[in-house]
């Protein structure tokens, strides 16, 4: 699957592209939520990982405008937030992402993940 | 130096009250109207002046409340009548004309005493004031604090997490028996840390009332199967086995789903740590009138009757457990019961030292039961060991 990892941390941007390439999957990277809605526009990727907190449009907003292009409702979006999920509860983008994860993430956690969502695809 | 402004009609008498009143005070005999506004600490007016200067006089006593500025009425009794509607309004005080001079002295000395304690007063209540304001800033500082800090702790957090399960999962490369076995140490004590910022998240969260809970009816069947299959690892190198009792009917209680499975991963998880070898820890449902019990009851250590009344409160660690070799902050307990509290519920336990300990729930049973129940989806939340199970789907309860 062609993943877009979307986080302002570097350390974790290169440890998620490590680990999905790794299983075989090809990863696109972005550390500003600009670039991160270019990135899914020009490449179309399976599958996107967005962080809440980058510099730029933030995950949740980014979600949120992904979503009104037809295009877009069934790409499988994943928010990644530090912080608990009741914060942002109201937040339209909490409930059109498919799923929301809370840090810290397990590489093998993200893997079952992966899986499953390449079984509903 | 007290300032006493007199306001009389005659200028005779304004004279002989400067006299009599000079050598103690600052007297101040306006010319105009306009002097009117100077601060001061006494108003001496007669019949006349009351009439025309009655407003002004009220509306300084106004301005310098909640301080006392008193007012001084000097008129004959023949106007009695006429004057006693002033009292209580512009005047707090009346002296009949011809007045004596020690008479004067002495009322004029007990009024100003009442202005000088107003004041004295007026001064506390503004420090006081101040202080609370300070306090209060305080208290916002250290729960933004307290919130970034937990915050800014998940970042690295996430970082290092990621890294060590690459590792151990030998996505970098093979490992050798000792390799592993550090890097789990190392992973354990991450967890340690992802567990100890989330309680302290939680708690300042509490704190300021910024934990905001999803309360709908929630199907407990769901959430506690979940539960136990996610933790009954923990009990696994004890041969800790574990059962699940439930009424016949499906029960539902009206509260917040992922903050229920908060509450019973804490309470499971303490069950499995503290109970003996080769014992059943057991999760019993039942219905009360409009409440349902959840019993956690394991068959461990025990807690010693003195410690059950403080059980629930922060830090605190009954002495049994800090002399054993479990490790925790003491956070998990009050987290849960706030989180209970928090959603009409309530926690109580019972333990007999040695033998075992029972912690009973108790949540308002949702108004729509069996058939009427979705239960919405529970994704399991990363940072436990990370295995995959049956996922959560909406289901309809039969």
């Amino acid at each position: 699957m062609k993943i877009l990892v979307a986080d302002d941390e570097p350390d974790v941007r290169q440890a998620l592209q490590f680990l999905f390439q790794k299983h075989g999957h090809e990863v696109i990277l972005a550390s500003h939520g600009d670039v991160a809605l270019a990135l899914v526009v020009a490449e179309r990727p399976d599958v996107v990982f967005l962080d809440v907190n980058m510099p730029g449009k933030n995950g949740l907003d980014l979600c949120v405008e992904l979503r009104t292009h037809p295009l877009y409702q069934p790409l499988p979006i994943y928010i990644v937030t530090g912080l608990d999920r009741s914060v942002y509860a109201d937040h339209a983008g909490t409930s059109c992402a498919t799923a929301c994860l809370t840090k810290p993430l397990k590489s093998r956690y993200l893997l079952n993940l992966l899986a499953r969502t390449s079984e509903s695809l | 130096m007290d300032r006493v402004l007199v306001l009389l009609h005659h200028p005779g008498n304004r004279r002989l009250l400067s006299e009599w009143l000079g050598q103690y005070y600052d007297v101040q005999v306006p010319e105009t109207e306009q002097n009117l506004d100077a601060p001061c600490d006494l108003v001496i007016v007669d019949g006349m002046a009351v009439e025309r200067y009655g407003q002004a006089v009220q509306a300084k006593k106004h301005r310098d409340a909640p301080a006392f500025l008193p007012c001084l009425l000097l008129a004959p009794r023949q106007q009695a009548a006429r004057v006693k509607r002033h009292l209580g309004k512009t005047a707090d005080e009346l002296l009949w004309t011809p007045i004596d001079k020690d008479e004067l002295q002495t009322r004029v000395t007990i009024l100003l005493r009442g202005r000088q304690q107003s004041l004295e007063l007026k001064r506390h209540n503004d420090e006081l004031e101040a202080l609370l304001d300070a306090r209060q800033a305080v208290e916002r500082m250290k729960d933004e604090f307290i919130s970034i800090a937990s915050h800014e702790l998940r970042s690295p957090l996430n970082a290092i997490h990621l890294y060590l399960s690459m590792l151990l999962d030998e996505d970098a490369g093979k490992l050798t028996a000792d390799q592993k076995r550090f890097l789990r140490v190392i992973e354990d004590h991450a967890d340690r840390l992802t567990h100890l910022a989330n309680d302290v998240l939680d708690i300042s969260r509490m704190a300021s009332g910024r934990l905001q809970l999803n309360i709908e009816p929630v199907d407990l069947r769901e959430v506690i199967e979940q539960a136990c299959m996610e933790l009954q690892i923990l009990g696994n190198s004890k041969r800790i086995q574990t059962r699940v009792t439930l009424p016949s009917l499906p029960v539902a209680v009206q509260a917040d789903a992922h903050r229920l499975m908060q509450i019973l991963t804490n309470l499971l998880s303490n069950a499995y740590k503290y109970a003996s070898e080769d014992t059943v820890v057991t999760v019993q449902v039942s219905r009360h009138d409009q409440v349902a019990q959840i019993e956690v009851i394991d068959q461990g250590m025990g807690i010693a009757e003195a410690d059950q009344s403080q059980l629930f409160t922060m830090f605190f660690r009954a002495e049994a457990v800090r002399n054993s070799n479990v490790r925790g902050a003491g956070l998990g307990l009050y987290i849960t019961r706030m989180l209970l509290e928090m959603q009409n519920g309530q926690i109580g336990v019972t333990s007999c030292p040695g033998k075992g300990t029972t912690f009973s729930c108790k949540l308002p049973l949702a108004v729509a039961q069996p058939s009427d129940v979705t239960t919405p989806p529970v994704v399991v939340p990363p940072g436990e060991s990370g295995k995959s199970g049956p996922r959560s789907t909406r289901e309809d309860a039969v």
